[in-house]
C-alpha cells in the first residue's frame, strides 16, 4: 500500500525534475554547438573586418562609397571577377567529376593513388606551378601563358581535389536504386546521371561549386602571375589599393563588395544544400572493372586525370631532381641543411607545418562537427553560421590580414603563434562544412528515432549513429582543413611571424627571393616534399582498416 | 481500501498500454484526436486504417516522438509524460526497417542491449539467441544494407525484441514484402509474439493482415477510433458504414422494415428477421445494413429470396467470387457480392438466398 | 528574434570598437633626443618591424641585448610595399617601435605619413651625406643597394653596356623586367629610366623597349625564376640588384668561382633602406638604441653577404666575396624622393600605356 501511494508520487515529483533537467541539457547543447563555433567566427573572422573596414572608412561618407561603387572599373573589374570565378568552378566541375565518377564507381588499383595525389596541387605555391606550366605550355609549344586561359587551367588544376574528393566521397555511396529504376525505365546513363545521380548530388555539388567559386574569386597569385599585368579582380585590386597605392578606403568599398557577393552566394547556394539527399550512408559499391567498355573508361578518366594534374607535377619533381646539369637528391639533402636566408632549416619549417596542420584540421574537425549541428537543426543561427563560415574563403586574404593586425592586436593575440593554425582552421572551416553538413542531413531520422526506442539517449545517438555515418565526410574535410593550413600564407601571414611559426611555403617563397640555384633547387624539393606530405596526410587521416580502425 | 489495491492491482496486471483521449496536433491540423486505446498484457492489437488516418503517430506518440497535446498515455501503470524516448523500454519495428547501416545484422541486434549497458557476453548470447528465432542465425556479421527485404524485416524484429521490450510496436511492419512473403512472415510473428507473451500494437492499412496477427482490431480514421474489438465480432458487427468497408464489406443494402417484421430490399421481400435480430430496435426507413458476403448464397429455382443477374464471375482462393445485378423493381442496378462452389455464366438469372440472422444494421 | 539578437551583438561590438580601438590618436612626433641606456628598464623588448628580406647572421641582435639589456623581437611584414602599408594604416598607433626597410622610392610616402620621429644618431657621422634624404632626421640610412639589369653571361652575345643597347629589338625581346605598381625593383627601373632621359625622354625610350619585345613579370620572382635563364627560362637580361651575382656565387650549385650573371651598371638606380623610430612608440630610447646598433659597425658588416647590399656607414669594409662580384656603381642613377612621390601615379599610369597597350 505504501509502495503503491509511493509509486504514484515519485514519478510525478521525478518527472519535474527531469522535464527541466532535459531542457536545461539542451540548452545547454544549443549553446555550445552554436556557441563555439560563432564565437570562433567571431573573433577570427567577423570581429577583424569590422574592425579593419571601420578603421578604413573613418572619414569615408555614402556619397565617397557610391562613387567608388560607381566608377566603371570598378564594375568591370566585379564582372570579370564573377565571371572567371564561375567558369573556373564550373570547368572544374567538368573536370572532376568524371574523375569522381570513375572513383565510385570502380574498385582498381591507383584508385587510392589517384585520391591522394590529387590534392596535392592545392598547396603547391602559384609561382611554383606557373613555372611548371609555363615549361610545359613552352614544350608543347603553346602560346597559353598569361592569358586568361592559363588562370581558368590554373583555377582547376588547383580545385579539381575538392570535387573528386568531396563529391566522390558521397557519389560512392549514394543509393543507386534510384538510377536503376530510371534505367529500367529507359534512361540512359546520361539522362540517368542528369535525372537522378545530380539530383541526388545536388547538397555536395552545390558546396563543391561554391568552395571552387570563393576560391577563384578571391584567389590572388594566379591571377597575378598568369593572368598577364594588370589583369584584375576583386582581390587583386584590393591588394593594389591597400598595398601599392595605400587608398584604404577605395580597398575598404572593394572589400565590402567581396562580402556582399559571399552573402549573395550564400543565399542563392542555400537552395541546393538544404535539399536532403539520400547520400552517404550505403557501403562502398565500387566494382572491379569486367567489361571491355568499363575499361576503355576508366582508361580514358584516368589519362584526363593525368593530364590535368600529374603532366605539371611530374615536370616540377623532375626541376627537383635537377642538379647541375645531371639528376641528383643534392636539392633534398640540402633541406636538411639551415639556408642563412632562412630563419630555420627547410626540414624545420616542414615539422612547424605538419603541426600547424594538425592543429587547424583538428581545431577545424571539432568546430566543424559543433557548427554542423547547429547548422542542420536549422533556425537562424544555424543559418547565419552557415553564411558566416563562408566568409573567410570570400573576403581578401589582405582584408583578413590588416584586420587580425587591428583586431587582434588590440587584445595582444596577433603575436601568440598558436592562434596561427587556429586561423588555419578557420579557412579549413567551409570544407568540413562543406563534407559533413549533407551527410548529416542524409541521415534517415527514423534511423535515429529507432535508436531512441531502442534506449539510446540523445546523446548516445550521435555517438553510435551519427557519428559512425558522418565520420567519413568529416575525415574528409579534415584532410582539406590540414592542406588548406599547409598551402597558407595569405590573411594568416599577418600574424605571429618569427621562427616559431615559419612555415614550409614561406621557406619556398624565402628562397625564391634570392638569386641562386641552389635556393631554387631547395624551393622545388621543398614543394616536392610539401605535395607529398599533405598527401600522406590527406590519406591518413581518411585511412580505415577493415577492422574500424582508424583516426577518426 | 483492500478494493482499491486489488483493482489497482488488478489493471496493472491486466492493463500493459493504456492510450487515453491522447491528442496530437501538427500546426491546425489534428493528426490524434482525443484518441484512446488499450492493450492487455500479451495481447496484441491492430490498428488498421486508410493512410494518413493517424496511426503512425499513434505509434510515434507512445514512442515519445511526438508530444501530446491532450490525455495521457501509461505503460504498465506508469505514466510516460515527461519520459523521454530512450527511457520508455519499447521496441519499435519501422516500415522501411530503419536499420543501421553502418553495423553488421548483430550488432543492429545488439544495439539494444547495448544502450541499457549489458555485459558483453549477454550482449552475444542473446543477439545469437534472437537470430536463431527469426531464422536468421547465420547472418550476424552481414551488413545491414546488403540484406534481401525479407532478411531485413527479420532483423528489425529481433533488433526490437532483444532488449525484452515493455511494449512491441509494428508500423506496417510488412508493408513493403511481397504476397508470399507477407503471408508466411505474418504467421510466423504470430506464432513467435504469442509463445514470447509479448504485448504488441501493430499498426497497418491492410486489414487482413490485422486480422490475420490481432486479438483485437481498432479501426481508426481522422486520428479517431470508429470501432473495435475482436477480429471475428468486429468483421460480423462493423457498427458502421465507413468500418464496414474498410474492412471489406461489398454488400451495404438500404433496406426497409415492415410493421409486422419483413425485410424489404428493392422491391424484394427477403423475410421475416427474429424478434430478438437487432434490426428490430432500428427500423427507420432505408436502414443500411451489412450483408456479409459469407450470408449470401446460390439457390435452387425458387428457392431463393430475390432473383439477379451475373454481371461478372472471378475465382479466388478456391471460390468463385460472382457480382450480379439486381434490376428488378425499377430501381438503379445494384451489385450483389457472393461467393460460390459452383460458376454460373455471365448473363444467366440466379435465385440467392441470405441468411438473414447475419445481418447487421450500420449507421 | 535570434536575427535580433545578432545584430545587438554585433552592433555592440562595433560601438565597443568605435570607442576603443578606432580613437584617432596621432602619435607623438617629436624628436628623440641622445637615449639614456641606463633609463630603459631591464628586460625591455623592442620589435623591429621589416620586411621579408631582412636577414641577419644568428645571433647578431645578442650582441645588442648584451649591450644595453634589450631584446630583439624581428616582425616581418611581407614585401617593402606591404611593409609601408602596414605601418601607414596603423600609423601613430604602431604595432613595433621600429621600422626598417623604407626605402628611396617609398620614402616621402612615409615622410607624409607621419609615421616617424626625428632621432639623430650619432652613427651617422660615418655615413656619406648623399644618402641622408632627410633633413629632419626621421629616418636613417642603413643600407644602399642599386636596382640594375643583369644578364646571364652565357645569353647575351656581347655584354650590353649601357641602357640604350636594350633598345635593340634582339635585346629587348631577350629582357625581362617587373610591372612598376607592384613590384619594387620594377618601379627603380623605371626610375631609372626617367633619371637617364628625363621627362621627355623616358616614354619615346619604352617606347622602343616595347617595340622591340620587352616581357614584364608581375614580381621580381616570376622574373627571375620564371623567364630569367636562372630559372630555366629563355630570357637573358633582368631587372635584379647590383647584388645578385654575389648571391649567384654564394648559393651556387655546383659551386662556382665567377658568377654566371653580369650588372649592367649604367642601369643602376640608387635604393638607400632607411630605418627610423615609429611614432606613437612607447619606448622612443630603446628604438632610438636600435637604430645606433644598427649603423654599428657590428650590424653594418653583417649586411652585405646577408641582404646583397652595401652598408650604409662608408668606414666599414666589405667582405671580400662580396666586393669582388658586386658591381661597383660609381655613378648611380637618382631621384628625389619628393618627385618620385608626386609623379608616382603619372609615371605608372603612362608606363602602362605604353607597355601594356
Amino acid at each position: 500500500m505504501d509502495s503503491a501511494v509511493g509509486r504514484d508520487r515519485a514519478p510525478l515529483i521525478g518527472r519535474s525534475l527531469r522535464l527541466s533537467a532535459g531542457v536545461w541539457r539542451r540548452l545547454l547543447a544549443a549553446m555550445v554547438t552554436a556557441g563555439v563555433p560563432v564565437v570562433f567566427l567571431t573573433l577570427l573572422v567577423i570581429w577583424p573586418l569590422i574592425a579593419v573596414l571601420v578603421r578604413s572608412m573613418a572619414g569615408v561618407g555614402a556619397s565617397d562609397v557610391l562613387e567608388i561603387v560607381g566608377r566603371p572599373s570598378v564594375r568591370s573589374v566585379l564582372a570579370f571577377t564573377v565571371w572567371q570565378a564561375t567558369v573556373s568552378a564550373l570547368g572544374t566541375l567538368c573536370v572532376g567529376l568524371p574523375i569522381a565518377h570513375v572513383l565510385a564507381r570502380y574498385r582498381f588499383w591507383g584508385r587510392d593513388v589517384i585520391r591522394a595525389v590529387v590534392i596535392v596541387p592545392f598547396v603547391l605555391p602559384t609561382v611554383v606551378v606557373a613555372a611548371a606550366f609555363g615549361a610545359l605550355f613552352d614544350r608543347f609549344g603553346l602560346e597559353l601563358d598569361r592569358s586568361v586561359w592559363a588562370v581558368l587551367a590554373a583555377h582547376i588544376f588547383f580545385n579539381v581535389a575538392v570535387v573528386v574528393r568531396i563529391v566522390g566521397g558521397f557519389w560512392a555511396r549514394v543509393d543507386q536504386r534510384p538510377a536503376e529504376v530510371a534505367a529500367t525505365l529507359g534512361a540512359g546513363p546520361f539522362h540517368v546521371l542528369r535525372t537522378i545521380t545530380v539530383r541526388q548530388l545536388a547538397p555536395v555539388l552545390a558546396g563543391s561549386f561554391l568552395l571552387v567559386f570563393l576560391f577563384s574569386f578571391t584567389s590572388f597569385g594566379v591571377i597575378r602571375v598568369l593572368g598577364g599585368l594588370r589583369r584584375a579582380t576583386i582581390e587583386t585590386e584590393i591588394y593594389r589599393f591597400a598595398i601599392a597605392r595605400q587608398e584604404f578606403e577605395v580597398a575598404a568599398v572593394l572589400a565590402g563588395i567581396q562580402v556582399v557577393v559571399v552573402a549573395v552566394l550564400a543565399v542563392v547556394t542555400a537552395r541546393f544544400q538544404r535539399r536532403h539527399a539520400d547520400i552517404g550512408n550505403r557501403a562502398d559499391r565500387a566494382t572491379k572493372v569486367t567489361t571491355m567498355r568499363q575499361r576503355l573508361h576508366l582508361v580514358v578518366v584516368c589519362c584526363l586525370a593525368i593530364a590535368v594534374i600529374g603532366v605539371p607535377m611530374a615536370v616540377l619533381v623532375e626541376q627537383s631532381l635537377t642538379v647541375g646539369t645531371g639528376y641528383g637528391f643534392g636539392n633534398y639533402a640540402r633541406l636538411l641543411e639551415r639556408s642563412p636566408l632562412l630563419p630555420v632549416s627547410a626540414a624545420q619549417a616542414l615539422v612547424t607545418s605538419i603541426l600547424f596542420a594538425i592543429v587547424a584540421a583538428a581545431v577545424a574537425a571539432v568546430v566543424g562537427i559543433l557548427a554542423s549541428i547547429a547548422i542542420e537543426r536549422g533556425g537562424p543561427t544555424g543559418r547565419a553560421l552557415e553564411a558566416f563560415a563562408l566568409l573567410p574563403l570570400g573576403v581578401s586574404a589582405v582584408t583578413l590580414g590588416f584586420g587580425y593586425l587591428v583586431g587582434l592586436t588590440a587584445f595582444d593575440l596577433n603575436r601568440q603563434v598558436w592562434l596561427v593554425p587556429v586561423a588555419h582552421a578557420v579557412i579549413g572551416l567551409p570544407f568540413v562544412l562543406a563534407a559533413m553538413v549533407p551527410a548529416l542531413r542524409s541521415i534517415d531520422p527514423r534511423v535515429r528515432e529507432a535508436a531512441a526506442v531502442l534506449g539510446a539517449s540523445p546523446r548516445a545517438v550521435r555517438m553510435t549513429v551519427d557519428w559512425p555515418l558522418v565520420r567519413r565526410a568529416i575525415a574528409t574535410g579534415a584532410g582539406f582543413a590540414a592542406a588548406v593550413s599547409i598551402g597558407e600564407f595569405g590573411a594568416t601571414s599577418f600574424l605571429a611571424r618569427g621562427a616559431g611559426s615559419f612555415t614550409a611555403p614561406l621557406a619556398v617563397f624565402r628562397l625564391l627571393s634570392n638569386p641562386g640555384q641552389q635556393l631554387r633547387g631547395q624551393a622545388l624539393a621543398l614543394c616536392v616534399v610539401i605535395g607529398v606530405l599533405v598527401a600522406a596526410m590527406a590519406t591518413l587521416i581518411e585511412y580505415r582498416r577493415d577492422d574500424g580502425v582508424s583516426l577518426l | 481500501m483492500t478494493e482499491c489495491r486489488c483493482c489497482d492491482r488488478t489493471t496493472r496486471l491486466m492493463t500493459a498500454l493504456l492510450v487515453d483521449e491522447a491528442s496530437v496536433r501538427y500546426g491546425d491540423r489534428t493528426a490524434l484526436d482525443r484518441f484512446s486505446v488499450a492493450a492487455d498484457t500479451g495481447q496484441i492489437v491492430a490498428v488498421v486504417g486508410p493512410s494518413g488516418s493517424g496511426k503512425s503517430t499513434l505509434l510515434r506518440a507512445i514512442a515519445g516522438l511526438e508530444p501530446l497535446s491532450g490525455g495521457r498515455i501509461v505503460l504498465d501503470g506508469r505514466d510516460l509524460a515527461g519520459v523521454p524516448t530512450h527511457r520508455r523500454g519499447l521496441g519499435l519495428m519501422f516500415q522501411d526497417h530503419g536499420l543501421f547501416s553502418h553495423l553488421d545484422v548483430a550488432g543492429n541486434v545488439a544495439y539494444g542491449l547495448r544502450m541499457q549497458g549489458e555485459d558483453p557476453d549477454v550482449q552475444r548470447s542473446r543477439t545469437a539467441e534472437l537470430l536463431d528465432l527469426v531464422g536468421l542465425e547465420n547472418l550476424g556479421s552481414r551488413r545491414a544494407d546488403q540484406l534481401s527485404g525479407g532478411e531485413a524485416q527479420r532483423v528489425a524484429l529481433a533488433r526490437a525484441l532483444a532488449p525484452r521490450p515493455g511494449l512491441l510496436m509494428l508500423d506496417e511492419p510488412l508493408g513493403s514484402l511481397d504476397r508470399a512473403l507477407r503471408h508466411q512472415l505474418t504467421e510466423e510473428l504470430r506464432l513467435l509474439l504469442s509463445e514470447l507473451g509479448q504485448t504488441a500494437v501493430h499498426v497497418t492499412h491492410d486489414q487482413a493482415e490485422a486480422f490475420a496477427l490481432a486479438d483485437r482490431v481498432v479501426v481508426v480514421a481522422d486520428g479517431r477510433v470508429l470501432g473495435e474489438g475482436a477480429p471475428a465480432e468486429l468483421w460480423a458487427d462493423p457498427g458502421s458504414r465507413f468500418v464496414a468497408e474498410f474492412l471489406g464489406h461489398r454488400n451495404l443494402w438500404s433496406v426497409d422494415l415492415d410493421g409486422d417484421g419483413r425485410l424489404r430490399w428493392q422491391g424484394a421481400s427477403l423475410g421475416e428477421v427474429d424478434v430478438e435480430h437487432p434490426l428490430r430496435r432500428r427500423r427507420s426507413p432505408g436502414q443500411v445494413v451489412v450483408v456479409p458476403i459469407t450470408a449470401l448464397s446460390l439457390r435452387g429455382p425458387g428457392c431463393g429470396q430475390f432473383s439477379a443477374t451475373v454481371t461478372e464471375v472471378g475465382f479466388r482462393q478456391g471460390r468463385y467470387h460472382i457480382v450480379a445485378k439486381r434490376s428488378q423493381g425499377g430501381g438503379p442496378e445494384i451489385g450483389v457480392y457472393l461467393d460460390a462452389p459452383t460458376a454460373p455464366s455471365v448473363g444467366e438469372t440466379i435465385e440467392i438466398g441470405v441468411d438473414l440472422g447475419v445481418i447487421r444494421p450500420v449507421d | 528574434m535570434q536575427y535580433k539578437k545578432l545584430a545587438f551583438f554585433f552592433g555592440a561590438i562595433v560601438t565597443l570598437g568605435s570607442c576603443s580601438f578606432f580613437g584617432d590618436e596621432a602619435g607623438d612626433t617629436s624628436e628623440i633626443a641622445a637615449p639614456d641606456r641606463e633609463a630603459v628598464p631591464a628586460g625591455t623588448t623592442v620589435r623591429l618591424l621589416t620586411h621579408d628580406s631582412f636577414t641577419v647572421s644568428d645571433g647578431l641582435f645578442n650582441t645588442f641585448t648584451n649591450e644595453t639589456g634589450i631584446e630583439v623581437e624581428v616582425v616581418q611584414a611581407g614585401d617593402a610595399g606591404e611593409l609601408v602599408s602596414r605601418a601607414l594604416f596603423n600609423a601613430g598607433e604602431p604595432e613595433a617601435d621600429v621600422l626598417f626597410g623604407i626605402d628611396t622610392t617609398f620614402l616621402q610616402r612615409g615622410l607624409d605619413g607621419d609615421i616617424f620621429r626625428p632621432y639623430q644618431s650619432p652613427g651617422l657621422e660615418s655615413v656619406p651625406d648623399e644618402l641622408e634624404l632627410d633633413d629632419q632626421h626621421r629616418v636613417t640610412p642603413i643600407d644602399v643597394g642599386d636596382v640594375c639589369v643583369n644578364y646571364w653571361t652565357d645569353g647575351v652575345a656581347t655584354a650590353p653596356t649601357s641602357l640604350d643597347d636594350l633598345t635593340d629589338p634582339a635585346v629587348a625581346s631577350s629582357f625581362v623586367t617587373q610591372d612598376p605598381e607592384t613590384s619594387s625593383p620594377g618601379f627603380a627601373f623605371l626610375l631609372a629610366t626617367i633619371a637617364r632621359y628625363g621627362e621627355d625622354g623616358w616614354e619615346d625610350y619604352w617606347q622602343q623597349l616595347a617595340d622591340g619585345g620587352v616581357t614584364v613579370t608581375s614580381g621580381w620572382t616570376e622574373a627571375y625564376y620564371g623567364e630569367f635563364q636562372a630559372g630555366g627560362g629563355d630570357k637573358a637580361l633582368v631587372t635584379s640588384y647590383a647584388g645578385s651575382p654575389v648571391a649567384e656565387v654564394l648559393f651556387a650549385d655546383p659551386p662556382v668561382d665567377t658568377p654566371p650573371t653580369g650588372v649592367l651598371v649604367d642601369s643602376c638606380f640608387r635604393q638607400v633602406e632607411f630605418a627610423g623610430v615609429l611614432a606613437g612608440t612607447e619606448q622612443p630610447d630603446a628604438g632610438a638604441l636600435l637604430i645606433d646598433f644598427m649603423l654599428s659597425e657590428t650590424f653594418q658588416a653583417d649586411i652585405p653577404l646577408n641582404m646583397f647590399v652595401a652598408p650604409a656607414n662608408a668606414d666599414v669594409p666589405l667582405p671580400d666575396s662580396y666586393a669582388a662580384h658586386a658591381a661597383t656603381v660609381e655613378d648611380p642613377l637618382i631621384l628625389d624622393p619628393a618627385d618620385i612621390e608626386a609623379n608616382r601615379s603619372e609615371w605608372t599610369q603612362r608606363w602602362a600605356e605604353i607597355v601594356l597597350r
